[in-house]
C-alpha cells in the first residue's frame, strides 16, 4: 500500500488513526498498541504477504538478543559476553542483508572473478529490508553500551514497524520514538498535531504527485528508453532525474513526518533544502540526514576509533570507506558503489579545500559547482549500467550532439547542427524547460516544507493553501507510481 | 486566527465535499461507461473517445465480445467499424489509437486476445510506428484506470470529460479539434517537423519485432488470422525515407514484417498515394481512401495494394 494510493488515504488511514484513538479514549492501551501493529504489519504485507514471516522473524530474534543484552546480569545467558551476543545480532542482521540483497550480486562477481559457474538465488528483496535492518543494529549497538534500560515485545513492535516510517524511514532512533509512545499526553487526539500532520502529508502528497512523477517520465526514457541523446536531452535527463528524486523521497519524507504526527510522534526531518548546499559536507548534512546521522555514528566512528593513531588523512580514509559502504547500502550494484565512492570523494576534497587551501570560495560558485557535482553522481545513482551512465554523461558533456529547434531550420544553417525536437527522445515537450526551471525554483527559490511546517499557524491563507494543494492532488492521482526509495 | 480543531475540521469538510462532488459528477455523467447505470444521451462516442482513445476502447471493449480487431495507429483507427459492417463483417472492433505507438498496439493485442476469443487480427504497422525510440506506452495508464474504480471516479481527468459531455449536450457543441493552420501549411508541418521528429532518432525496432514474432506464433497456435497492413502515405512523405537515409531500414521492415506474417502493402508509389486529394496530410488517407482500403482488406481484392505471402517464420530463440 502506497501513501499516494487511494486505498491507503480513504480507507485505510481513517481506519487505523479512528480505532488507534478509540481504544484509547476507552483507556484500551495496550490494545491501541497492539493495533498500531497490527495495522502496521497489515501496511506492510499488503505488497506481499511472503515478507510477513521474515519481518516478524527480525523483529523476534533482535528482540531476544537485545533483552539479552539488557538484563545480562540476571540472565540466564551471562554465560555469554554482551559482546558476544552483539556479535550474534550484528551477524544476524547483516547475514539477512546480505542473503536477500547481495547474494546475487557477490555470486556474479564471484563469477566473472574467478570463472566459476555458480547459479544465481533470483531472491526477491523483501521491502524496507534496509531499512528496518539499519534501524534494529542501531538498537543492538545501543542496547550494548547500556544505553537501553528496559524494553517490551509490543513497545519494540511499534518502534520498528509504526507505519509512517516503516518502508523508507526516516530512520529513527529507540530513544527518540519509546518515550513518545509512552507519554500519556499522546494518547488523545491533538488537533494541532492533526492540522498540521494533515498540512505537510498534503504537501509531501503534492510534492510527489504533481512534482517527482511529471520529472519521472523525462528521467525514465532518457536513462532507460533512449538510445540516443543529443545536449539539450541529455542535460534535461540529468537534472530530471535529480529534481525527481529529491521531490519523490523528501515528499515521501513529508508524509510520513505528517502520518505521524496524526498520531502524535514527531518523526526527525530528512531533508533540509539539500539543493542550497554550497559545499559536499554542507549537503550531506542537508540529505537523507536520518542516514547520514546513522552511517556517521555506526560506521564512520567505529572506523575512526579503529585506529590507533587518528589523522587528519586516516580520517579521510575512514570517510571513503564509510561512503563506499553508504552506496552500497542503496542496492547490490557497482553503480552504487560508485555513486558512494564519487561522493566520499567529493567530501574529502571539501575538506582539504577547507584546511589547505584556506581560501573562501565564493557562495554561489560554491552552489553551481556542488549541484553540478551531486547532478553527475545521480547520474551513477540511476544508471542500471555503466553504458546507460556514459550515454548520459557524455552526452551532456559533448558538442557534436548539439539540436536546435526545427523552427530554425529555415532560418540559420550551421556546420554539424542538426535541427528536431530538442526533448522528443525522451518524450518531452514545451513544457519540458518550463519545469525544469520551475523545478530549480521550488528548490533554490521557497521555503522548505519543514520551514513551512513550523510557520503553520490555522488561518485562511493557508486553508486556502491546503484545500487547493490536498483537493488538486487528490484528483490528480490517476498514475499511482511507487517512491523510488522503496526498492532500497 | 481560528482553532487547530476548527482548521481541521472545515478544512477537512471541504476537501470531502469537493471529493464528493468530483465523485457523484463522474459517476453520473460516466463518460467512458464504467456504470452504465444513468443514460442522458450524451455523445460519448465522440467527446470521450477524442479526449482518450485508449481508455474509451478499453472500456468499451471489456463489455462487448469481438472476433475481429485492428490494431495499430490512427490511420489503423480511420477504418472505422461501418466501413467493415456495410460489407457484412460481424464482430469487428477497432483498436488503433490515434498517437499510438507500436507497445501500445501489440499489448493492446494481448488485452484482446485475453478477453475475447479472436479469429482474425488486422494489425497495422505503418514505417513511422515501426521505431524502437517512438516507445511511449500510454495504455498501461488506461488499464491502471480500468482496474481501480477510485482512479476513475475520483479523478480531474473523469471530471473534465464529463464536464465536456454535459457542455456539448445542454450548452453548445464541442468542437473538435482541427489544425490551426491551413492544408497546405499543416502538410509542410507534418512532413518537416513531424517527420523530423519520427526519423531523426529512428531506431529499427529488434525488440519489438520479436514480440511480433510472439504474438504471430500464438495466432498460429490459436487458429487466429493474423495480418499485417501498411497504411497508405503520401510520397511526399515517402521520398522523406530516403532524405533522412533509412532507405535500407524501410526495406528491411517490409521484409521482416513478411517474415512474420502476410502483409497487405499500401505504401509504394501509385496512383491513390501520388495524389494530395487523397490525403489530409502526408500521413493520413481520407475517408474514400479509408473505405477502399476495407474494401481491399475484407475482400481480398487488389486494387491499390500489394501482397506478401509470408516467406518463412523464425523460430524465437
Amino acid at each position: 500500500m502506497l501513501f499516494n494510493s487511494h486505498i491507503f488515504i480513504f480507507i485505510f488511514l481513517p481506519i487505523a488513526f479512528f480505532l488507534y484513538f478509540y481504544l484509547n479514549k476507552i483507556r484500551l492501551v495496550r490494545v491501541s498498541k497492539l493495533w498500531m501493529v497490527f495495522a502496521s504489519l497489515f501496511f506492510y504485507s499488503w505488497w506481499n504477504i511472503y515478507y510477513l514471516p521474515l519481518i516478524l522473524a527480525s523483529i523476534s530474534i533482535n528482540y531476544f538478543v537485545a533483552r539479552k543484552m539488557i538484563e545480562h546480569k540476571n540472565s540466564q545467558f551471562e554465560w555469554l559476553s554482551k559482546t558476544l551476543l552483539l556479535k550474534i545480532g550484528l551477524a544476524f542482521n547483516i547475514g539477512l542483508l546480505v542473503y536477500f540483497k547481495y547474494m546475487d550480486f557477490f555470486i556474479t562477481n564471484t563469477n566473472e572473478l574467478i570463472g566459476s559457474q555458480l547459479g544465481l538465488l533470483h531472491l526477491a528483496l523483501p521491502l524496507a529490508i534496509s531499512f528496518f535492518t539499519l534501524q534494529q543494529i542501531a538498537f543492538l549497538v545501543d542496547s550494548n553500551e547500556g544505553l537501553v534500560k528496559k524494553i517490551n515485545l509490543l513497545d519494540y513492535s511499534i518502534f520498528v514497524t509504526f507505519f509512517p516510517q516503516l518502508i523508507a524511514g526516516p530512520i529513527v532512533h529507540h530513544k527518540e520514538m519509546m518515550p513518545q509512545f509512552a507519554d500519556a499526553k499522546n494518547k488523545l487526539i491533538n488537533y494541532e498535531n492533526v492540522s498540521k500532520g494533515l498540512f505537510i502529508f498534503s504537501i509531501g502528497l503534492f510534492k510527489k504527485v504533481v512534482i517527482a512523477d511529471t520529472f519521472a517520465v523525462w528521467a525514465t526514457t532518457g536513462f532507460d528508453s533512449a538510445e540516443s541523446l543529443n545536449l539539450f536531452a541529455a542535460w534535461a535527463t540529468s537534472l530530471s532525474y535529480t529534481f525527481q528524486l529529491y521531490f519523490d523521497f523528501s515528499g515521501y519524507t513529508d508524509m510520513a513526518i505528517g502520518l505521524a504526527l496524526l498520531f502524535n510522534i514527531r518523526l526527525p526531518i530528512n531533508f533540509n533544502s539539500p539543493y542550497k548546499a554550497t559545499g559536499m559536507i554542507d549537503f550531506w548534512k542537508r540529505w537523507h540526514i536520518t542516514l547520514t546521522n546513522f552511517i556517521t555514528t555506526y560506521i564512520y566512528t567505529p572506523i575512526l576509533r579503529s585506529f590507533n593513531v587518528l589523522t587528519f588523512n586516516k580520517a579521510m580514509i575512514a570517510t571513503l570507506i564509510t561512503f563506499l559502504i553508504s552506496g552500497l547500502w542503496h542496492g547490490a550494484s557497482w553503480m552504487f558503489v560508485i555513486f558512494g565512492g564519487l561522493n566520499g570523494l567529493g567530501i574529502i576534497i571539501n575538506h582539504y579545500w577547507k584546511k589547505k587551501a584556506k581560501l573562501k570560495l565564493n557562495k554561489y560558485l560554491g552552489w553551481f559547482i556542488t549541484f553540478n557535482y551531486v547532478n553527475i553522481t545521480f547520474v551513477f545513482f540511476r544508471a542500471r549500467e555503466v553504458d546507460d551512465a556514459l550515454k548520459v554523461l557524455s552526452s551532456m558533456f559533448s558538442l557534436s550532439n548539439v539540436v536546435l529547434p526545427s523552427f530554425l531550420a529555415s532560418r540559420i544553417e550551421i556546420a554539424n547542427v542538426k535541427f528536431g525536437g530538442l526533448v522528443t527522445s525522451i518524450h518531452g515537450d514545451g513544457y519540458t524547460p518550463i519545469w525544469l526551471v520551475l523545478g530549480f525554483v521550488f528548490v533554490l527559490g521557497l521555503k522548505n516544507s519543514i520551514e513551512r511546517l513550523e510557520l503553520f499557524r490555522p488561518n485562511v491563507a493557508h486553508s486556502i493553501f491546503f484545500v487547493f494543494i490536498l483537493g488538486y492532488t487528490l484528483s490528480s492521482m490517476n498514475n499511482i507510481s511507487e517512491f523510488l526509495y522503496f526498492q532500497f | 486566527m481560528m482553532t487547530f480543531r476548527k482548521f481541521t475540521i472545515v478544512n477537512m469538510s471541504v476537501v470531502s465535499l469537493i471529493m464528493t462532488l468530483l465523485f457523484t459528477v463522474n459517476f453520473v455523467v460516466d463518460p467512458y461507461n464504467f456504470n452504465n447505470i444513468f443514460d442522458f444521451d450524451f455523445r460519448k462516442n465522440v467527446i470521450s473517445k477524442s479526449k482518450n482513445y485508449r481508455l474509451w476502447k478499453l472500456s468499451d471493449l471489456s463489455r462487448k465480445s469481438k472476433s475481429y480487431v485492428i490494431l495499430g495507429d490512427s490511420r489503423s483507427g480511420n477504418l472505422e467499424e461501418v466501413y467493415f459492417e456495410r460489407l457484412g463483417v460481424e464482430g469487428f472492433y477497432n483498436l488503433g489509437y490515434g498517437g499510438g505507438t507500436l507497445s501500445e498496439a501489440i499489448d493492446s493485442f494481448w488485452i484482446a486476445a485475453g478477453n475475447n476469443k479472436l479469429e482474425k487480427v488486422i494489425f497495422g504497422v505503418p514505417f513511422s510506428l515501426f521505431n524502437e525510440s517512438n516507445n511511449l506506452n500510454l495504455l498501461l495508464e488506461a488499464e491502471d484506470v480500468m482496474d481501480n474504480p477510485f482512479k476513475y471516479y475520483l479523478s480531474s481527468f473523469t471530471f473534465s470529460a464529463s464536464y465536456m459531455n454535459v457542455y456539448d449536450k445542454y450548452i453548445g457543441r464541442v468542437a473538435q479539434e482541427v489544425p490551426p493552420m491551413n492544408k497546405e501549411a499543416f502538410w509542410r508541418h507534418q512532413l518537416e517537423g513531424v517527420t523530423n521528429g519520427y526519423y531523426s532518432t529512428y531506431v529499427y525496432p529488434d525488440r519489438s519485432l520479436m514480440k511480433l514474432k510472439e504474438i504471430s506464433e500464438y495466432c498460429a497456435e490459436m487458429g487466429i488470422e493474423f495480418i499485417f497492413f501498411i497504411p497508405p502515405t503520401h510520397v511526399d512523405l515517402q521520398s522523406r525515407v530516403a532524405d533522412f537515409s533509412l532507405t535500407r531500414e524501410y526495406s528491411l521492415y517490409k521484409d521482416d514484417l513478411c517474415k512474420i506474417a502476410n502483409v497487405i502493402d499500401f505504401d509504394y508509389l501509385n496512383k491513390v498515394t501520388a495524389s494530395k486529394d487523397n490525403f489530409t496530410d502526408p500521413y493520413h488517407f481520407n475517408e474514400k481512401i479509408a473505405i477502399k482500403i476495407v474494401e481491399e482488406i475484407v475482400n481480398d481484392t487488389q486494387f491499390f495494394s500489394k501482397r506478401c505471402e509470408i516467406k518463412e517464420v523464425d523460430p524465437i530463440i
